[in-house]
């Protein structure tokens, strides 16, 4: 996980320095403010890994780890199957399509979307 | 006017856009002709036949080549980024009283040239407008549009800037050959974006006072 | 545990979240947007082949390129290497699936719909969009694209947007999260770092352009000016938005497929990837310095700061030059088999090598003077997207088919569709560069029947037959070897990394069992385990 806090670190140094630069050479705000955003990004993104992730001891990180090592390792539950993705899609594409044709079509594609995402998260409890 | 060819510059910016051209040229079909060499040696030499069943080697690094290889390139890119600068700060520099002031506006779909204190001529794509310009002498151009962005591009020349509305934009245009230039259109604006030309008319400066009389009884 | 025995109906297809299926329906629907926009791009050619043909008027012409442009894009090159991404991460890295399946399936609906959506636009009365896949304000504001298409198009490019960034969330995770032991960062295939470095740009690229597109949205419908220089607004605020965006992303659509152009010539040398930790710099070098590349798209403006921008453009050509020449260390020293997907990396090779040096071309800014907006630069960048993307998306058809559904792709009807399709491709594109220098702007529904631009149209178009021709033999391929289902095998390739030691294809859980893992190669180790490291 090093690696990957090391990642997101060594890109938001370099972010900076290239939206510093671009402020000193071209003093345009438009893509000063865009870089400067991304370096903050990146930021918070290091900043996350380092808090939750410093401590993670994978055995993916350890040279001579044997698969056997990790054997009844809980990574987490993968659903196989799930009506959710498809219908939250179908409620985005109401919303988007909605904010052109109807914005009721719209508000429903907001409910939809809103009662799908607590579905999902209520059943992988 | 010849049809769309080689261009045939026609103005002392166009000369060192046209020396930038060849410089970058030669320099990148050189760098790809190398490259596409080796691939194609590679291809042919290291292919699975009777004398070569496996490979070689499994070595997969060598590390002063690839610093090398890394330093080499970088070098070559500073060297030309240096020329482009030089000749880039050549072809946009500004002369201080320039003898003849054009403010070009392009419209859906056509040109209006306004001569400073002379004619403004407007022509679309059924007439396309002419910019008559004197040979040897600088024209300060001045480029803006009235509705979406278009863009003031004489291809013989080398040269276009983007006629953004809300802003203006200067450029100075030197012609060194008479002759009359194809101009045309270089950023889609709608329906009849090819058909936005105009042309470009270098005369004798003596032609160029005339015309200017004439246009000022019109 | 015991799991439920895998589901093959088609309602499964629906409800899925297994990374495999998820990667399927990516990859087969981008593929089904690559033929509708490969058949817009034919209309594009027919009506170029002569001057002042009458096929296409200018409303429908500039409604095609649209959609020709914003599919290719936004709809197949990007999208083909999400699918594949999505295929291959979890079994490259040895996991039995994404970190979060429910949001990779979900990304895969929104990116449908948002798709469908950009081309129910042509449904509408003032047809689809025309302005372009780059929607330049003011063209694409409603007082001059009054049309709903217009608004289908920013809304389903939207969704496209959303989507994207979820499946690169996906990815990353997995990536750093659900490695199997032994699998250090270090010891990852080139293609899942490469799919790193691309998510990453994702992240920090695609947000601008939905924020570009919200702006844009609310300046056609509630009020806003923010590109209206009438109240203040500026249209070059939407090119340095939109580009900040724009450039990132046609990196986006290269990383990938260069990380399937280093699998495919480091398994058919016989060699690892020469420069490995190279490569890996190289990509994250180009991701970096790709994000401050942007305004080389508006030197034309006049409004930007060149220099920087030119400086910045020439050294990303150091690590891509990098990347080549490590291709071409992996072959050199090798036993190079010629197989189908082979051949599409050497031909990869060959003209990304162009599109490449073109690019260096037109970072200088006096070349772009003229190349900008002239099809010098459509030249220039459909070698990098088609001669490079296209070609390294071929590639990994025919290399990962097998994996995915145990039978072969015919080899000789995939080479002969190689030679028509490498052959039409460069007859398409080369005099391209000539129609730019010459004086054609690009975007134009005809030219005039003067000079030399009829006869290299002519070429050009007598080219994209042959490209037609290369997709109907692929669509043979497909339906002949269907038909016969010779059977592949784990590893019919002999590829040293993990996706082959499974079955072909793999089950539900992607790995049985999982070899020891001690370098880039897992199966070489396996092979030889004499030699415990890979020189």
């Amino acid at each position: 996980m090093m690696i990957a806090l090391r990642l997101f670190l060594s890109s938001a140094a370099f972010t900076a320095v290239l939206g510093t630069s671009y402020w000193f050479v071209a003093h345009d705000p438009a893509g000063t403010v865009l870089l400067g955003f991304m370096t903050a990004a990146l930021l918070v993104i290091a900043a996350y890994m380092f808090v939750a992730e410093r401590n993670a001891g994978l055995f993916a990180d350890n040279e001579n780890a044997a698969p056997a090592d990790a054997h009844g390792e809980r990574i987490g539950v993968f659903v196989l199957h799930s009506p959710a993705p498809f219908w939250i899609g179908v409620a985005v594409a109401g919303l988007m399509l909605g904010l052109i044709v109807a914005p009721a079509a719209a508000g429903l594609g907001l409910i939809a979307l809103c009662f799908l995402g607590a579905l999902m998260i209520v059943r992988s409890r | 006017m010849h049809g769309p060819s080689w261009p045939l510059g026609g103005s002392t910016q166009a000369s060192a856009l046209a020396q930038d051209w060849v410089i970058f040229t030669c320099g990148a079909l050189g760098l790809a002709a190398l490259v596409w060499g080796l691939i194609i040696f590679a291809a042919i030499r290291f292919r699975q036949t009777k004398n070569n069943p496996e490979p070689r080697t499994q070595n997969a690094n060598n590390t002063a080549l690839e610093i090398a290889w890394t330093i080499a390139p970088l070098v070559i890119v500073i060297g030309l980024f240096a020329y482009t600068y030089h000749i880039e700060a050549g072809v946009e520099a500004l002369a201080a009283d320039a003898p003849v002031r054009v403010s070009v506006t392009g419209f859906r779909w056509g040109w209006t040239f306004a001569y400073g204190g002379g004619p403004a001529i407007t022509g679309n794509s059924l007439h396309p407008p002419e910019l008559v310009l004197p040979v040897g002498e600088t024209a300060a151009v001045t480029v803006t549009s009235s509705d979406v962005i278009h863009s003031f591009w004489i291809p013989d020349m080398l040269f276009k800037r983007d006629a953004v509305p809300g802003r203006t934009s200067t450029f100075d245009l030197t012609p060194n050959r008479l002759g009359t230039y194809i101009g045309r259109c270089g950023e889609f604006c709608g329906l009849n974006h090819a058909l936005m030309t105009f042309t470009v008319r270098v005369v004798s400066p003596e032609d160029y006072a005339r015309w200017r009389t004439y246009e000022a009884t019109q | 545990m015991i799991a439920p025995p895998e589901r093959h109906d088609v309602l499964s297809w629906f409800t899925s979240t297994d990374h495999k299926r998820v990667g399927i329906l990516y990859m087969g629907t981008s593929l089904l947007f690559l033929l509708v926009a490969g058949l817009l791009a034919m209309l594009i050619r027919t009506q170029l082949a002569r001057p002042d043909a009458t096929l296409l008027g200018p409303e429908a012409y500039n409604a095609v390129f649209t959609l020709h442009g914003t599919a290719m894009i936004f709809l197949v090159i990007a999208p083909f290497g999400f699918g594949l991404a999505n295929y291959l991460i979890p079994l490259q890295i040895g996991a039995p699936d994404m970190a979060f399946p429910r949001l990779n399936a979900t990304s895969f609906w929104i990116f449908l719909f948002g798709g469908l959506t950009v081309f129910a636009g042509a449904a509408t009365n003032d047809g689809a969009a025309a302005s372009g896949w780059t929607a330049y304000a003011p063209l694409s504001e409603i007082t001059v694209s009054a049309g709903t298409g217009q608004d289908m198009w920013i809304v389903g490019v939207a969704m496209v947007s959303v989507a994207s960034i979820a499946a690169c969330v996906n990815f990353v995770t997995t990536a750093f999260v659900l490695r199997a032991p032994g699998m250090t960062m270090w010891r990852l295939p080139i293609f899942t770092w490469e799919m790193i470095a691309t998510s990453l740009l994702v992240f920090m690229a695609f947000p601008s352009l939905t924020a570009t597109l919200l702006l844009l949205f609310v300046d056609r419908h509630f009020g806003g000016h923010a590109f209206d220089p009438a109240y203040g607004g500026s249209p070059i605020l939407y090119q340095h938005l939109f580009w900040f965006f724009g450039h990132p992303e046609v990196y986006v659509m290269i990383l990938p497929y260069f990380g399937v152009i280093s699998e495919v010539i480091a398994t058919f040398s016989g060699r690892p990837i020469f420069g490995y930790t190279g490569m890996v710099l190289a990509a994250f070098a180009i991701a970096g310095l790709s994000m401050g590349v942007w305004a080389h798209h508006m030197f034309t403006t006049g409004a930007v700061n060149d220099p920087f921008f030119s400086f910045v453009s020439f050294l990303i050509a150091v690590p891509t030059g990098i990347k080549f020449f490590n291709w071409i260390g992996t072959m050199w020293g090798g036993s190079i088999r010629y197989t189908t997907a082979m051949w599409y990396a050497l031909g990869f090779l060959m003209n990304f090598l162009l599109g490449g040096v073109t690019g260096v071309m037109v970072a200088s800014p006096p070349v772009d003077f003229q190349a900008r907006d002239s099809y010098f630069l459509v030249a220039h960048f459909h070698y990098t997207l088609g001669g490079g993307s296209f070609f390294a998306l071929f590639a990994a058809i025919y290399y990962w088919w097998p994996k995915v559904f145990g039978w072969f792709l015919d080899e000789r009807l995939g080479k002969i569709g190689f030679a028509l399709t490498f052959l039409g491709f460069n007859l398409t594109f080369m005099p391209m560069f000539f129609m730019g220098l010459f004086g054609m702007s690009r975007r134009v529904f005809t030219y005039p029947n003067t000079g030399a631009l009829p006869g290299l149209n002519l070429v050009a178009s007598i080219g994209a037959a042959f490209m037609l021709a290369g997709a109907i033999v692929f669509i043979a391929n497909v339906v002949v070897s269907a038909r016969r289902k010779v059977p592949a095998g784990d590893n019919p390739w002999h590829g040293y990394t993990l996706e082959w030691a499974t079955t072909s294809p793999p089950p539900e859980h992607n790995f049985d069992s999982l070899p020891p893992i001690r370098s880039s190669r897992p199966l070489w180790n396996v092979e030889h385990p004499e030699a415990p490291q890979p020189p």
